[in-house]
């Protein structure tokens, strides 16, 4: 018993320190850093490259890569990305860090090299020497664990209580404004925090290495797990975070006291357990209060009243219908039009090899226009379209291989299976709010992919389930035509949805969603609808996923994999049709083409660069693909139209290149300022 | 005449898309109370906010003590001796009344700050028995005296007190008036921005009235008559706020 109680600690100690890093920087600038893992294991592989691979001593190494590499990540990430996000919606503040979490670990590889680490050294000397208290073995390493947590705690607490630097920290958490007001530079404290954070990071990432390897994806879902133990603090109070973070531990070891150590089942249970706190908390504080209501506001009234309304949002207005029309026609479905004959003709250039590869594009670009729905017009970040795309695939294949069912009809039916999970996710997240939605769909991926996922009937020995492709469009160039030609109907769905009746509310909710629901929207039942809608789309675009590949592979929807989609996606656009199908054409076409014409160490540079792509929204949050065509339009109104431009230089919604605007001269329903209303108590 | 120890010039403000603040200009002289008049949505606080710091100005020019302070972020405003008590409540509610007041010292030498936290205390004893609750826990009243103690402790030379009486019960609108009155004795320049226009009137030297984000009227407080501030604030406004 005492010796599960001991090894859990060390594993809590791990999450109560990544949890207590999460926490200072969401308190304090409102980000929840979803990049945290992938930093811990940025810093964790330094640690390895000075230590093991260019034999510094345990101390310098320490010392070097905890203690000044990591606080520096802290100040520049501050300096140059954060410090400009403190005013941006919650949506575009998580995918900055998703796009980091993308970015870092190809940069690692990028700068440390790719040779794969077997075992990777903690802060103890190897060999690590093993204590015996009261009987029960303790490893050196996990006696460190516990002394970084008690120290963590008893420094933090004594500085966060008792002096001058801890005050400044709390009365910046409380209103930064405020902070200001009384003299203090909100923007120094906030950079103190940064660096706090990703040195607590670096930690957690040595402290973790000896037992989850260098695997940048063990660190992140390490990191999804200690979400769990910020979740259950409202991400708010910390000694809650350390505290949950600690039990988890010990619950985690524990539970294989009790279940038989030799079953798949064990791991996949316990593997499973943050998440299911996670769900336990959620649902406890549903059936609660409803909502988490003020958990998602950082700062006070102050704060809330000095920020402009309508800027920078990701997923902002459409414009109205009524603007469209001084584009022109030309204007509006020029760029889709020459998108779809080019996408139409590149198949029949190219040969072989790459023409299937044009097939699993368009299918991509079915997947992607889940997100455009969900994002774009659901104005949420979903997480786990990958779980739908998956769920798409294996129930097609099993359907059409298992059951002989006809192609086409099974690749509907599993996006019908995916349908109800969109929609019950949905339901369980929405009335959280934005963060929650990202955290728990996060947690759903997750939890498909340990439980579900692994399944034998699907898994196969490792050799995923065969595909077939319809009949009458079994060659890779048939079946490319019917991908594009499927992607071409989602894509009018999309537009048809966009100039209806539920667009319209669906933009209202975006725009603002109390003045939606003084208007009798019901926001969350518009919102669990794009949710379902998307489910859907993700599902069949799966199915058309795995028949392009003539295989369903579990292995291929990983929710991490799905985190670069969202990373390709949002980099090109992802408010639009048309961005959705280049982002496929260029995250198929990209590696294939590195790999065929490139040295093999390039193959790192795509993830960082859509990883900066999606960072970069924080600027273009329309993606850089919608600037560009929004330029283009620009140009060809000034060219065919001469009439002075409208005030609001508002694009067509309803055309697939339809972006939004933003900066301070377009929207097209100016909000007003909040100068009055908000600052009352 | 002496120098004007604040003096803002063709100030403009912009929320976003939207323009707050039109070619606002005024001059306050040191050791006076300017009381700044306007309906809601006047411009009031961005005014204030845009004096202190808060909000950037997109035109116009603010000097304080002869010293160009335009665009300057909020705590290296609040260093020259320009203290903004904003408006609702002015302190930290998850910190206790003496954390508040030792944020408020954090710029006096280490030395001088337990005196300065006592000299605050002194002026509203009453926090002087609340010194480890919870701001946010005060009485809205009490939480006005802390917000104007943590502006009187740090020694400042100007202070900005925005909608102070708003919400409070009469007599502890009193004492805080009295409260700035006593401050402007001492030597500070107190910019009064106030619903109780007769009672604000009754303390200023000067008077501002902004309307839709333009100075509408401005001279001093005793010209203010009926006919002006009928004509500025309108009669509807008159009779919605409370006549001190």
């Amino acid at each position: 018993m005492l010796q599960y109680v001991i090894a859990g600690l060390a594993l809590g100690g791990i999450y109560a320190i990544a949890s207590a890093g999460l926490v200072i920087t969401y308190v304090s600038s409102g980000i929840l850093n979803f990049a945290f893992g992938a930093l811990a294991y940025f810093v964790a592989r330094f640690y390895y490259f000075l230590h093991t691979q260019h034999g510094w001593g345990i101390l310098p190494s320490a010392v070097v890569a905890i203690g000044l590499c990591a606080p520096a990540i802290g100040i520049v990430l501050y300096g140059i990305l954060f410090r400009f996000m403190r005013l941006s919606s919650p949506l575009i503040k998580v995918v900055a860090t998703v796009g980091l979490l993308v970015a870092v670990p190809s940069l690692a590889t990028l700068i440390f090299g790719n040779q794969a680490i077997q075992a990777a050294p903690g802060l103890a000397p190897e060999p690590v020497r093993v204590f015996h208290v009261i009987g029960v073995p303790v490893t050196l390493d996990q006696v460190i664990v516990y002394c970084c947590v008690v120290a963590t705690v008893i420094i933090g607490a004594a500085v966060l209580r008792y002096t001058d630097v801890g005050l400044k920290v709390r009365a910046m958490v409380d209103s930064p404004a405020m902070t200001g007001l009384s003299g203090t530079n909100p923007g120094a404290v906030s950079v103190g925090v940064w660096a706090v954070s990703i040195f607590f990071a670096g930690l957690a990432g040595v402290l973790a290495a000896p037992t989850i390897g260098l695997d940048p994806i063990n660190f992140t879902i390490l990191v999804a797990a200690a979400f769990a133990a910020v979740i259950a603090a409202k991400l708010r109070s910390l000694p809650i975070a350390v505290s949950v973070g600690l039990l988890m531990g010990i619950v985690t070891s524990l539970i294989q006291r009790y279940l038989p150590s030799d079953s798949n089942w064990t791991t996949e249970i316990v593997d499973a357990i943050p998440f299911m706190v996670i769900a336990v908390v959620l649902l406890y504080n549903l059936v609660r209060r409803g909502s988490f209501g003020d958990a998602e506001r950082v700062g006070g009234p102050l704060d809330r009243a000095i920020v402009p309304q309508g800027e920078s949002r990701l997923a902002g207005s459409t414009a109205s219908a009524l603007d469209a029309g001084s584009i022109g026609l030309l204007g509006r479905y020029a760029g889709p039009a020459l998108l779809m004959v080019v996408a139409t003709v590149l198949p029949l250039i190219v040969q072989g090899f790459w023409v299937g590869l044009f097939a699993q594009a368009f299918a991509y670009g079915i997947i992607f226009l889940s997100w455009t729905l969900v994002v774009g017009e659901g104005g949420m970040l979903w997480l786990c379209q990958i779980t739908f795309a998956g769920v798409g695939a294996l129930t097609a294949s099993q359907l059409a291989v298992n059951h002989g069912w006809p192609v086409l009809a099974a690749i509907v039916v599993g996006g019908l299976v995916a349908l109800p999970m969109g929609l019950i996710v949905g339901f369980l997240s929405i009335r959280l709010g934005d963060l929650y939605v990202a955290l728990v769909t996060l947690t759903f991926g997750l939890l498909m992919e340990n439980l579900v996922f692994t399944q034998n009937i699907f898994v196969n020995q490792g050799l995923g389930v065969n595909m077939n492709r319809p009949t009458f469009a079994g060659s890779d160039l048939a079946f490319t035509y019917l991908s594009l030609a499927a992607f071409a109907v989602v894509a009018l769905f999309i537009v048809n949805l966009r100039r209806s009746t539920t667009g319209l509310a669906l933009n209202a909710v975006r725009w603002s969603e109390p003045a939606a629901k003084t208007t009798g929207i019901s926001v969350v039942q518009m919102k669990v609808l794009v949710a379902g809608l998307a489910a859907l789309v993700a599902g069949i675009g799966g199915g058309f996923l795995a028949a392009a590949q003539t295989s369903a592979q579990p292995g291929n929807f990983a929710t991490f994999a799905g985190i670069v989609w969202l990373a390709v996606l949002v980099t090109v656009g992802v408010r639009s049709n048309v961005a959705a199908l280049v982002a496929g054409i260029a995250f198929v076409m990209m590696p294939s083409l590195a790999q065929a014409y490139l040295p093999t160490w390039t193959a790192n540079i795509p993830p960082v660069l859509f990883g900066l792509g999606a960072i970069g929204v924080a600027k273009f949050p329309d993606g850089t693909l919608a600037q560009q065509g929004q330029a283009f339009r620009r140009f060809l109104q000034s060219r065919i139209d001469r009439r002075p431009a409208p005030l609001a230089v508002a694009m067509a919604g309803d055309g697939p290149t339809g972006t939004i605007p933003t900066g301070p001269s377009t929207p097209p329903a100016p909000p007003s300022p909040r100068v009055t209303q908000d600052v009352s108590p | 005449m002496t120098e004007p120890i604040l003096e803002v010039r063709d100030l403009e403000v912009r929320y976003g898309p939207s323009q707050a603040l039109f070619g606002v200009s005024l001059s306050a002289t040191p050791a006076s109370v300017l009381c700044v008049l306007g309906a809601n949505g006047a411009g009031k606080s961005t005014l204030a906010r845009a004096v202190s710091g808060l909000v950037p100005p997109s035109a116009g020019t603010i000097r304080f003590e002869g010293r160009d302070i335009t665009g300057k972020p909020s705590h290296r405003i609040r260093k020259l001796g320009l203290t903004y008590i904003p408006e609702g409540r002015g302190v930290f509610p998850d910190l206790s009344v003496i954390d508040n007041l030792r944020m408020a010292v954090g710029q006096e030498k280490r030395g001088e700050r337990p005196a300065a936290i006592d000299r605050a205390i002194e002026i509203f004893p009453v926090l002087g028995s609340r010194r480890h609750q919870r701001a946010g826990s005060l009485s809205g009243g009490e939480q006005q005296m802390l917000a104007l103690a943590r502006a009187l402790a740090a020694s400042p030379r100007l202070i900005i007190a925005d909608e102070m009486s708003l919400g409070l019960a009469p007599l502890v609108t009193e004492s805080v008036f009295q409260g700035l009155d006593a401050a402007r004795k001492s030597g500070i320049t107190v910019v009064l921005i106030e619903q109780f226009v007769h009672r604000a009137l009754s303390l200023a030297d000067a008077c501002v009235i902004l309307m839709r984000g333009r100075v509408g009227w401005s001279g001093p407080a005793a010209e203010a008559g009926r006919e002006v501030l009928e004509r500025y604030l309108g009669e509807g406004e008159h009779s919605a706020a409370p006549v001190g």
